[in-house]
C-alpha cells in the first residue's frame, strides 16, 4: 500500500463561476405579490443579479450540523437545535451565560461558524437623600439621582473560519424571466392570488475563504483551545465536506418550487499550506483561473476544475488527505521574514 | 521613531463585493466607505500582525510602530456603491424573536486599492510580510487579495485625506476639484495604548480610540441614484 502524505492546511479559497438555470435563490422581498430578486451595480456601470452570501453560508451550515452530528462532534444544546444565533442563544434570563470561551469552542459549529454575544451593561439609577448639616437650624435634605452601569457580562466572541462572498451574475450571462404563478390564500374564501416571481439564469463568480488553522483557536488571543488533533480533524473534514455539498446541491430561497439547475462548475482551489493568505481573485475576470494557476509557489497549492466532477473529486480528495495546520505551525519568527 | 522611513506600497485586488461601513452610521442601515480609512488599515495590521507573530511580539515590538506610522489609501479606479436590504432577526431579552429589515450599501471595485505605510527601514520585512497577508478589510467577508508590496511614495493628490489636513494645505493650493467626502477614522493620537485597541477578549475597539473625521477621497461621483452611486477615480489636485 502506497503511503500518502497528508496535505497541510493553513488557509483555504473556493474562487468559482457557477452556472445556475431558472432560481430565485436570493431576493430582497416582496412589493404586494410582486418578488424582486437582488441586484448589485458593478463598477463598470451594469447591474447584474446577485446572490447573498448569508443565504449560502446558512446553507453549509445546516449542512455542517448534520455531517457533525453524524461523525460524533459535539454541539451546543443552541446549535443542536439549529439556533443561528449559537452561543449566544445560552445567554440566560438575567442576561449572564455561564460558558466561558474555552467551554463554548466544544461545539463544533461555534467553533466553525463563529459567535458573538455582546456585552452588556445594565444601567441602574440609584436615588440618594442627604441631609444638608450646614443648616443647623433647619437641616435641609438634598436629593440626587445616579446612573450607574453595571456590567452583566463581557463580550464573548469567535470569528467565523469561513466567509462567503455575493454571487454576481456576469453582466454579459445573466437574464431572468417573470413567471405568473398562483397561489391560495391563507384564509377561507381568500381564493386564489397571483404572485409574480422572477426567476434568474446566469454564470455567478462567487469567492469562498476558509481558515482551517483557526479549528479549535480562540481567534481573539490566538490561543489554541482544541489541542486534540483528531478532533480538530474531524471538524476540517466535516467543514469540507459541507462545502462540497453547498455548492454540489445549491439551496436558498423558494427552492421547494424553483430548486436551481446546477448547469457547470468552474475555478480553483487555492489551499495555502503554511501561515498566510490563500489568494482569492474575482471569478468575474476572464482569465481568472490562469492568473490563480500563476500564483502557485512552494507553500501553495493550485487546483483548477472545469466540471462539477473535477471539483467533486478535489473536495473529496482533500476530505481524505489533508489536515488542519497545528497550532506549532502558527507564528512566524520576525527574523524570518527576510 | 528613529532613523530612515521607507514608504511601502502594497496592492489590494478585491476578489467580490465588499462593505466597510462608514462611522456613525446606524449597523442597521448602513452606508458603505469606497475604500477602508486608516484606523482601519492599522487595525488589520495589528491583526494580521498577531496571527503572523503572536500577541507578545505585536504589542511590545510592533505596535509602537503601528499607531504612530503615516497611513495613506488610494481607492480603487471605479468603485460601485448599490443598497441591500437585509432581512433582520431580533431576539429580545425574553428571547422572543421578531423580525425586521435594514439596509447595509456594499460595493464593488474595478482596479486596484493602494496602501502606503511610512515604516522604519529596519522593519520593512516584518511590515511587507504583514501586507501580504491582509485577507480582508473591516468586515470579515469584504474579502481582499494582496497583488504586491513595492518601494513607492504617494504621489500628492492621489489618496484620501481628512477635511482638516487638506484645509491647512488650501491656504497654499486652491487647485481643488470637488470630490467625493464621507466620515473616516483614524486613531485619536500617536499614544493610544494597547490595552485601549485590543482586548484579551475581543471587545470592540473602544468609542475613545479612533476618531471620526471627514475625509476627502480622490473619486468622483458620475452617477447617483436613490439606490445606488458610481464614482471614478480623480486626483484630488
Amino acid at each position: 500500500m502506497p503511503q500518502h502524505t497528508k496535505l497541510t492546511v493553513y488557509e483555504l479559497s473556493l474562487n468559482v463561476r457557477l452556472h445556475l438555470e431558472a432560481h430565485s435563490m436570493s431576493n430582497i422581498g416582496s412589493a404586494g405579490n410582486r418578488l424582486l430578486p437582488r441586484r448589485q451595480l458593478l463598477a463598470d456601470g451594469t447591474e447584474v443579479d446577485a446572490i447573498s452570501g448569508n443565504i449560502q453560508k446558512h446553507h453549509h451550515a445546516d449542512i455542517l450540523a448534520n455531517y457533525m452530528n453524524a461523525m460524533g462532534i459535539l454541539l451546543c444544546p443552541a446549535c443542536a437545535k439549529r439556533d443561528g444565533r449559537r452561543a449566544a442563544a445560552l445567554v440566560d434570563k438575567t442576561g449572564r451565560i455561564s460558558l466561558n470561551i474555552d467551554e463554548i469552542l466544544t461545539c463544533g459549529m461555534c467553533d466553525a461558524h463563529g459567535f458573538l454575544v455582546p456585552s452588556k451593561n445594565k444601567p441602574e439609577i440609584v436615588r440618594t437623600e442627604e441631609t444638608d448639616i450646614d443648616g443647623e437650624d433647619q437641616p435641609k435634605k438634598k436629593k440626587s439621582t445616579k446612573v450607574i452601569k453595571t456590567k452583566v457580562r463581557d463580550r464573548l466572541s469567535k470569528h467565523s473560519l469561513i466567509e462567503f462572498s455575493y454571487g454576481l451574475a456576469l453582466p454579459e450571462n445573466f437574464t431572468d424571466t417573470p413567471q405568473l404563478l398562483t397561489r391560495t390564500g391563507d384564509e377561507k374564501g381568500d381564493g386564489q392570488m397571483l404572485v409574480h416571481q422572477i426567476t434568474r439564469s446566469g454564470f455567478y463568480g462567487q469567492c469562498v475563504r476558509y481558515t482551517a488553522a483557526g479549528i479549535g483557536v480562540d481567534t481573539n488571543t490566538r490561543r489554541l483551545v482544541i489541542a486534540d488533533e483528531a478532533e480538530r480533524l474531524r471538524r476540517h473534514q466535516a467543514i469540507l465536506s459541507a462545502l462540497r455539498d453547498d455548492f454540489l446541491s445549491p439551496s436558498g430561497a423558494l427552492t421547494s418550487s424553483t430548486l436551481p439547475h446546477l448547469a457547470g462548475l468552474a475555478g480553483v482551489v487555492m489551499i495555502q499550506t503554511q501561515i498566510g493568505r490563500a489568494p482569492t481573485y474575482s471569478p468575474l475576470a476572464k482569465d481568472f483561473i490562469e492568473r490563480l494557476a500563476a500564483m502557485k509557489n512552494e507553500q501553495r497549492v493550485t487546483k483548477p476544475f472545469h466540471t462539477v466532477d473535477e471539483f467533486s473529486a478535489i473536495m473529496d480528495d482533500l476530505i481524505a488527505n489533508s489536515l488542519p495546520a497545528g497550532h506549532g505551525q502558527l507564528l512566524l519568527s520576525q527574523e524570518n521574514t527576510a | 521613531m528613529t532613523g530612515n522611513q521607507i514608504w511601502l506600497c502594497a496592492e489590494y485586488h478585491f476578489p467580490t463585493d465588499y462593505s466597510l461601513r462608514v462611522p456613525l452610521s446606524s449597523a442597521t442601515s448602513a452606508l458603505a466607505l469606497p475604500a477602508p480609512g486608516p484606523a482601519t488599515v492599522r487595525l488589520a495590521i495589528i491583526r494580521v500582525g498577531i496571527e503572523l507573530f503572536g500577541v507578545d511580539q505585536v504589542r511590545d515590538k510592533l505596535f509602537p510602530i503601528i499607531r504612530a506610522i503615516p497611513v495613506r489609501i488610494k481607492p480603487p479606479a471605479r468603485v460601485a456603491i448599490s443598497k441591500q436590504f437585509l432581512q433582520l432577526i431580533k431576539v429580545s431579552d425574553s428571547g422572543q424573536s421578531g423580525q425586521s429589515v435594514g439596509y447595509r450599501e456594499v460595493a464593488q471595485a474595478d482596479g486596484a486599492m493602494s496602501v502606503f505605510i511610512n515604516v522604519p527601514d529596519h522593519t520593512v520585512n516584518i511590515f511587507t510580510r504583514i501586507l501580504w497577508d491582509v485577507g480582508y478589510w473591516g468586515q470579515a467577508s469584504s474579502l481582499t487579495c494582496c497583488l504586491g508590496v513595492s518601494n513607492r511614495r504617494p504621489q500628492p493628490g492621489e489618496c484620501a485625506t481628512s477635511l482638516a489636513t487638506a484645509w491647512k494645505k488650501s491656504s497654499r493650493d486652491n487647485n481643488k476639484r470637488a470630490a467625493f467626502t464621507c466620515l473616516a477614522t483614524e486613531f485619536r493620537d500617536h499614544h493610544v495604548s494597547w490595552r485601549e485597541v485590543v482586548t484579551s477578549a475581543g471587545n470592540n475597539v473602544a468609542n475613545a480610540v479612533v476618531k471620526p473625521e471627514i475625509y476627502i477621497w480622490p473619486l468622483q461621483i458620475i452617477e447617483q441614484y436613490s439606490s445606488h452611486k458610481l464614482l471614478i477615480f480623480q486626483s484630488i489636485y
